[in-house]
C-alpha cells in the first residue's frame, strides 16, 4: 500500500530507513529523504486538503515553497504548527499531520456544502455580501466555513535563538549558479556564507537529470560541497531560508535545526536560529519558480506543475499518476515527458499551445514515440475526486480562439507549465527594480540599489551553462562541461479563450490557495480595481501562505488583458519579507515568556515576598501592592497600612523612584531651563517640588529637585519617567547647549530609597546611628541632608507623598536590605508597618497630590494641575514655556484637576464620565472624568480626583457622574481632603 | 542600517535613535523675551518639518551605546549615509548635491 506509486529508480531516498507517520488519522509509511508530500503521493493519497473558501478537494501541486494546496496542521499540542506546506516537511518517525479546512478529513469533507454558496465568495466578498447586518455578525460564520489551519492554543515549548554574523559575501541558493559562485569566490580567502533552504545542496540539480563533465550533475555538487566544507572561510547553512533583505545589506535567515527530527528531539538545542547577517556583497541565486497554465477546472487533484512531476519522479522516486498528460507553452515541460518515459510511466501526450515547436527536447520526445498535440490547449478536466481525463482543443493563438473539435484524453495527472518566474523577492526587497523580459515572459532584475547581484535563473539566465557562467562571474575557474540544448521560444498564454459554450462558466483558478479565479480577476477589473495594489487586496490574490508564488504573474497578465494593458504597464506589487513563513518564536527568540518584558526587582524583593507582599508589575518593577498578614483580606491589609502611617509610622521601598545627579558650573542655569519652577533661587540644602514640560508645554514628569551644593543637584522623577528624562536632558545638553558645563548621571538603580512616613518617622530614624541632625528646627520639611547613617553614606530628603512627616532615605543599593532590616527591628515598638503602592495611592489622593499619568495625560499643562501661576510667573525661558501662551493653552475651558466630594458612600469608578450640567444620565456631553478614586480609611468616606472643564472655577458645583452602571453625584471641591492646612507635615 | 558613531565606530541601527532634522533652530534661544516670538514662528519651530525625500541632515543619538549625539547626511530613500559629523560642526560643502 505504502509503495503503490514508488518507482524503481533510486532517487534521493534511503530505502533502508522506513518511517511511519500519520495523516488524517491513518498510518502511512515513507522513507528517509521523503517529504510529507512525496510519502503521501507514494501511498496514493490524492486529496490532501480542502480549498480556502469553497472546500474543493485539492491535491499536491508542487514540490517546494510554492505549494498552494497541500497545507497541513503539523504535530500535536504543544508542538502544533498550522498551515505547513507538506512539500517542505521532511518526514520523521511518528509524524502526525492533518489536513486543514476540512471536517472530518480532507477525503470526506462535510463542509464542502459551502461550495454551493459560491456566489457569496466572489472578489471583494468581504466588502459586498456581509454588509448587512454587519461584518461582526457574519465573521464568526465565515471564519468557521472558510480559512485554513487552527491557531495553537498552548505555549510553544521550544527555544529559539537570534544569531548575528558578518560576512564578505552571502550567497543565497546552492543551485548550479550559487555553487559556481561559492567555488569561484572561496579561494579568494573572503568570508563566505552560503545558505540553502533545502536539506541538501544542489537546487534544481537535485531533480533534473542534467550531466556535468559527462557525469551526473550531483557528482559535481558533491565535489564542490566537499571542497567548500574543507575551507575555513566558508560557512554552509542548510535548511536555512533567507527571508528578508533590509537596508545596508542586512539579510535575515531562518535556519531550522531540528524540525526534521521531530518534536521534542534534541530539545537541548534551539529549534531555529534566526540569523541577522550583515554582508559586504549579496549574491542572489534563488532560481525560478514555474507558473501553471490557467484552464477550466485546473484545481482538481492531479493538476500539477510540470517541473514538480519530474521533481517527484527523479528525486523522490515516486510518480503522481499512471498516465500523465503534459500541458505547456514552452520547451521546458518536455523534460517531464522524457523523465517519465525514462522512469517507465506512461505519458498520455504533450499538449503544446505552440504550432510546430522545434526545440531539441521536442525532437527527443517525438523520437520516444510520445504523442505531441501541438497547437492545442487543455480546455478542462473531469473527475470528482481527481483528474480522470482531460479535454483538449486546437487553439489559434493569433486570434485567441478555440476550435470546436475537442477531444478527451484519459489521464490521471495534468502536468502544466506556463513558463518560469525568477525568484526576485530578495532583489525587490533590497529596493532593486524589475523589468519585464519579453522573451521569457517574466520579471527580471533591472537596477540594483544595494551591493547585490542576481545570478542564474534568479537573474533571468535559464540554461545550465549560463547559470554556471553567471556564478563564476569574472573569476576564472574551470567550469564543468554541459550539453548544449537548442530551445524554441515560449508562447505567452495566460488564460484560455472562452469562445466555447461548454467551458465558459467553468472556474479557471488563478490563486489556488485563496480560491481566486480568472472571473474574479475580470470582475475586479470591471469594478475598477485596476491598480495592482488595489486589485491584490480586493481579490486577496497572492496574500495567502504561499504569497502568490505561482499565481501573481498569471493574475497580473489576466488583469492586463481585462484592462487592455501590457504586463509591464500593470506592474507588480511590492515583494515584502518574509519570503516564506517564519515562526513567531524565531522572531521573538529569547524575548519570550518571562523575558518578553523582564520585570525589575526591588533591592529588598525577597523580604517583601516573605512578608506577604503582593508583588505586581508597576511600570516594569515588581512592587508590593500591599502586605497581607495571615487571614487578612487585601482590603483589610490596605486599611491597616494606611491607618498605621496616619497614626504611627510606615515604611515603603521607594527604590524605583527616578534619581538623577547633576553637577557642574552651569548645573543651576541648565536645570532652570527644564523646570517651571525657579531652580537658581533654590538654597543649598533645600528641596522643591517641580514640573518638567515638553516643548509643547505639556507635563512630561514631576518630582522633587534638591540642591546639595552650589554646583550639585539631585533630581527625583517618577519611576516610569526616569530613563526618558535622563535621555531628554542629555539630548538638550549635547545638541542645543553643548558649551554648558554639566554632567548628568542616572543613579536610579545605583541608590535605593527607603521612605519612612508617619508621625513617628523621626522617632524611628533617630534610633539609627547618624551624624545628621534630624530635629524639627534643623531639618525642616522640603530640606535635604547628607551624612552617615549606620556607617553608610546617605542622602536624606524630608518630603512627603502621604501628607505625614516623611523622610526619604537614599543609600547605595547594596546597603538597602541591611538598613531596612535594622529599621524593622528597632521600630517594632513604634508600630512600624510596611506599606504598599495601594496605600500610598490612597494617601496621596486623600491629600490631592497628583499622580502624573493618572491625573494628567499627554495634553495636560501646568494650569491643569494648579501650577499655572508658578509656570507663567517665571521670568527665565524654559523648555515648553512659550507653548503656554498659545491660544489653546490660555482658553478658560481647559480640563483641570479638581477634588470630587462624593455624595453617598460608594466610591466613584475611575474613568467615570462627568456629565454636562442639566443632564441627569448618558448620553450627554462630557465635561470631564474621574482620574483617581478610593475609599478613604482615614476619613471613612470616598475621595476622588478628576478633571473637569473650567477646573477650580467651578468649586461648589454639583455634577452627575456616569460609569456605565450607575449615576452618582459629587460636589466639586479643592483637591485636598485630609489636613488641608498641611500641619501634619511640619511636626 | 549600519551607522558609524563618531566615538564608537560602526554599529547596528538598533543602538540609535533618530532625532529629526538637525537644522531646526529654537527661536527662544535667540531672543529672551517671549512676546517677541509670534505664535506663527513658534508653531513653525514646533510642528513644521520638511519631511525630505532624498538627502537630508539629521541628528541621531547613540543612546544604547556611548550616549552621544551627532549629525548625519542621509538619503531618506536609499538609506545611504553620506556623511557623519559631530554636533556643532557643519556638513561638508556641497552636501545637498551628493547624489548628483
Ligand atoms: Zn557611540
Amino acid at each position: 500500500m505504502s509503495d503503490l506509486f514508488r518507482l524503481n529508480n533510486k532517487g534521493r531516498i534511503n530505502y533502508d530507513k522506513p518511517i511511519s507517520f500519520r495523516f488524517d488519522g491513518k498510518i502511512y509509511q515513507g522513507y528517509e529523504g521523503d517529504t510529507l508530500a512525496s510519502a503521501l503521493m507514494a501511498s496514493g493519497v490524492r486529496i490532501v486538503g480542502r480549498s480556502f473558501k469553497y472546500h474543493r478537494p485539492r491535491g499536491i501541486f508542487s514540490a517546494g515553497v510554492e505549494e498552494a494546496n497541500a497545507l497541513v496542521q503539523l504535530g500535536l499540542p504543544p508542538y502544533e504548527e498550522p498551515n505547513v506546506q507538506a512539500t517542505r516537511v521532511e518526514i520523521y518517525q511518528g509524524l502526525i499531520a492533518r489536513s486543514v479546512n476540512a471536517w472530518p478529513n480532507a477525503a470526506h469533507d462535510l463542509l464542502a456544502i459551502v461550495g454551493l454558496a459560491k456566489p457569496f465568495f466572489v472578489a471583494g466578498f468581504y466588502y459586498k455580501v456581509f454588509k448587512w447586518p454587519s461584518w461582526k455578525f457574519w465573521s464568526p460564520v465565515v471564519r468557521r466555513m472558510a480559512g485554513l489551519g487552527t491557531m495553537p492554543k498552548e505555549a510553544d515549548p521550544d527555544d529559539y535563538d537570534h544569531c548575528h554574523a558578518h560576512t564578505d559575501i552571502l550567497i543565497v541558493g546552492s543551485g548550479p549558479a550559487g555553487l559556481a559562485a561559492a567555488r569561484a569566490h572561496a579561494t579568494s580567502g573572503k568570508r563566505i556564507i552560503l545558505v540553502e533552504q533545502n536539506p541538501e545542496l544542489g537546487g534544481s540539480l537535485l531533480y533534473e537529470r542534467d550531466e556535468l563533465d559527462g557525469r551526473p550533475a550531483l557528482d559535481w555538487v558533491a565535489d564542490v560541497e566537499q571542497r567548500l566544507r574543507e575551507m575555513d572561510n566558508v560557512t554552509l547553512l542548510t535548511r536555512a531560508t533567507a527571508s528578508g533583505y533590509y537596508d545596508h545589506n542586512l539579510i535575515t535567515v531562518s535556519e531550522r535545526l531540528r524540525d526534521h527530527k521531530g518534536p521534542g528531539v534534541d530539545s537541548h538545542m534551539p529549534r531555529e536560529r534566526f540569523w541577522h547577517i550583515r554582508c559586504k556583497q549579496v549574491i542572489v541565486a534563488t532560481g525560478a519558480i514555474e507558473r501553471p497554465l490557467v484552464f477550466p477546472d485546473n484545481d482538481r487533484p492531479g493538476v500539477m506543475l510540470a517541473s514538480a512531476v519530474r521533481h517527484y519522479v527523479n528525486r523522490y522516486a515516486v510518480t503522481p499518476g499512471r498516465k500523465i498528460l503534459i500541458a505547456t507553452n514552452n520547451d521546458d515541460a518536455y523534460r517531464t515527458a522524457l523523465d517519465l518515459h525514462e522512469a517507465g510511466v506512461q505519458v498520455a501526450g504533450v499538449v503544446d499551445a505552440r504550432s510546430y515547436p522545434t526545440g531539441d527536447l521536442v525532437k527527443a520526445v517525438s523520437k520516444a514515440g510520445i504523442a505531441i498535440f501541438d497547437g492545442h490547449v487543455v480546455t478542462g478536466t473531469i473527475g470528482r475526486r481527481g483528474v480522470k481525463s482531460a479535454t483538449i482543443a486546437p487553439i489559434n493563438l493569433n486570434d485567441n480562439i478555440l476550435a470546436e473539435n475537442s477531444q478527451t484524453i484519459s489521464c490521471d495527472v495534468v502536468a502544466t507549465s506556463g513558463g518560469w518566474s525568477p525568484v526576485v523577492h530578495l532583489h525587490s526587497q533590497s529596493g532593486g527594480k524589475l523589468r519585464f523580459d519579453e522573451k521569457h515572459q517574466c520579471f527580471v532584475p533591472r537596477e540594483y540599489v544595494q551591493d547585490n547581484i542576481c545570478i542564474g535563473a534568479a537573474g533571468g539566465t535559464f540554461d545550465l551553462a549560463g547559470c554556471l557562467r553567471d556564478g563564476a562571474g569574472k573569476v576564472a575557474i574551470d567550469l564543468p562541461k554541459t550539453k548544449s540544448i537548442n530551445t524554441g521560444p515560449l508562447a505567452p498564454l495566460w488564460d484560455i479563450p472562452t469562445n466555447l459554450d461548454n467551458i465558459r462558466h467553468r472556474k479557471r483558478w488563478v490563486d489556488l490557495l485563496h480560491d481566486v479565479t480568472a472571473s474574479d480577476v475580470a470582475l475586479a477589473a470591471r469594478e475598477n480595481y485596476a491598480s495592482v495594489e488595489h486589485f491584490k487586496r480586493y481579490t486577496t490574490t497572492g496574500m495567502a501562505v504561499d504569497q502568490g508564488k505561482t499565481s501573481n504573474v498569471n493574475a497580473l497578465a489576466i488583469l492586463g488583458q481585462a484592462t487592455n494593458r501590457t504586463i509591464p504597464q500593470v506592474g507588480t506589487t511590492k515583494f515584502r519579507p518574509p519570503y516564506t513563513p517564519i515562526t513567531m518564536g524565531a522572531m521573538a527568540a529569547r524575548s519570550a515568556g518571562k523575558l518578553f518584558s523582564p520585570l525589575r526587582h526591588l533591592p529588598v524583593h525577597d523580604w517583601h515576598h516573605k512578608h506577604g507582599g503582593q508583588m505586581e508589575d508597576f511600570g516594569g518593577w515588581l512592587r508590593p501592592f500591599c502586605y497581607r498578614q495571615p487571614g487578612e483580606s487585601e482590603h483589610d491589609a490596605i486599611t491597616r497600612e494606611v491607618l498605621a502611617v496616619r497614626s504611627a509610622v510606615g515604611i515603603l521601598d521607594y527604590s524605583p523612584l527616578g534619581k538623577i545627579d547633576v553637577q557642574g558650573r552651569d548645573a543651576a542655569e541648565f536645570l532652570n531651563r527644564f523646570y517651571v519652577n525657579n531652580v537658581k533661587t533654590l538654597k543649598v540644602g533645600r528641596a522643591r517640588y517641580g514640573l518638567m514640560l515638553t516643548e509643547h508645554g505639556t507635563i512630561m514628569d514631576d518630582g522633587v529637585f534638591v540642591r546639595l551644593a552650589e554646583d550639585h543637584f539631585w533630581l527625583t522623577t517618577t519611576s516610569g519617567g526616569a530613563a526618558g528624562f535622563v535621555q531628554w536632558l542629555n539630548e538638550w545638553r549635547l545638541c542645543e547647549w553643548p558649551d554648558m558645563d554639566v554632567v548628568i548621571t542616572s543613579l536610579t538603580t545605583g541608590w535605593g530609597t527607603i521612605s519612612l512616613q508617619g508621625p513617628k518617622a523621626r522617632d524611628l530614624l533617630s534610633r539609627l546611628e547618624t551624624d545628621i541632625d534630624l530635629s524639627r528646627d534643623n531639618f525642616p520639611h522640603m530640606a535635604v541632608r547628607c551624612g552617615i547613617l549606620e556607617g553608610v553614606a546617605a542622602r536624606i530628603l524630608r518630603t512627603s507623598f502621604t501628607g505625614e512627616l516623611g523622610f526619604e532615605v537614599n543609600i547605595p543599593l547594596s546597603y538597602v536590605t541591611a538598613i531596612w532590616q535594622k529599621l524593622m527591628a528597632v521600630g517594632e515598638d513604634l508600630g512600624i508597618t510596611p506599606f504598599g503602592i495601594e496605600a500610598l495611592m490612597i494617601m496621596r489622593t486623600e491629600k490631592g497630590f497628583i499622580h502624573v499619568g493618572a491625573d494628567t495625560d499627554r495634553s495636560s499643562i501646568p494650569d491643569d494641575v494648579g501650577f499655572g501661576p508658578v509656570a507663567r510667573k517665571k521670568k527665565d525661558d524654559y523648555v515648553g514655556k512659550r507653548s503656554l501662551f498659545r491660544p489653546d493653552a490660555i482658553r478658560d475651558d481647559r480640563e483641570a484637576v479638581v477634588g470630587l466630594k462624593v455624595i453617598g458612600k460608594i466610591p466613584l469608578r475611575i474613568g467615570g464620565i462627568i456629565l454636562a450640567p442639566g443632564h441627569v444620565t448618558a448620553p450627554a456631553p462630557m465635561e470631564g472624568r474621574v482620574t483617581s478614586s478610593y475609599m478613604s480609611p482615614s476619613l471613612g468616606r470616598p475621595v476622588a480626583l478628576g478633571v473637569i472643564k473650567g477646573g477650580s472655577k467651578r468649586l461648589g458645583e454639583r455634577v452627575k457622574i456616569y460609569d456605565f452602571d450607575h449615576i452618582q453625584e459629587a460636589e466639586i471641591v479643592a483637591p485636598c481632603f485630609y489636613d488641608q492646612k498641611g500641619e501634619r507635615l511640619n511636626v | 542600517m549600519k551607522i558609524t558613531c563618531p566615538w564608537c565606530g560602526e554599529r547596528g541601527e538598533e543602538e540609535f535613535i533618530h532625532g529629526g532634522p538637525s537644522n531646526v533652530e529654537r527661536p527662544a534661544d535667540e531672543k529672551n523675551s517671549d512676546d517677541e516670538i509670534s505664535d506663527a514662528q513658534w508653531a513653525e519651530y514646533l510642528f513644521m518639518r520638511e519631511n525630505i525625500k532624498g538627502v537630508s541632515c539629521e541628528r541621531w543619538g547613540h543612546i544604547h551605546g556611548c550616549g552621544q549625539w551627532f549629525n548625519m547626511v542621509r538619503d531618506s530613500v536609499s538609506h545611504q549615509i553620506h556623511f557623519i559629523y559631530k554636533m556643532g560642526e557643519q556638513p561638508p560643502e556641497g552636501w545637498e548635491d551628493v547624489n548628483e
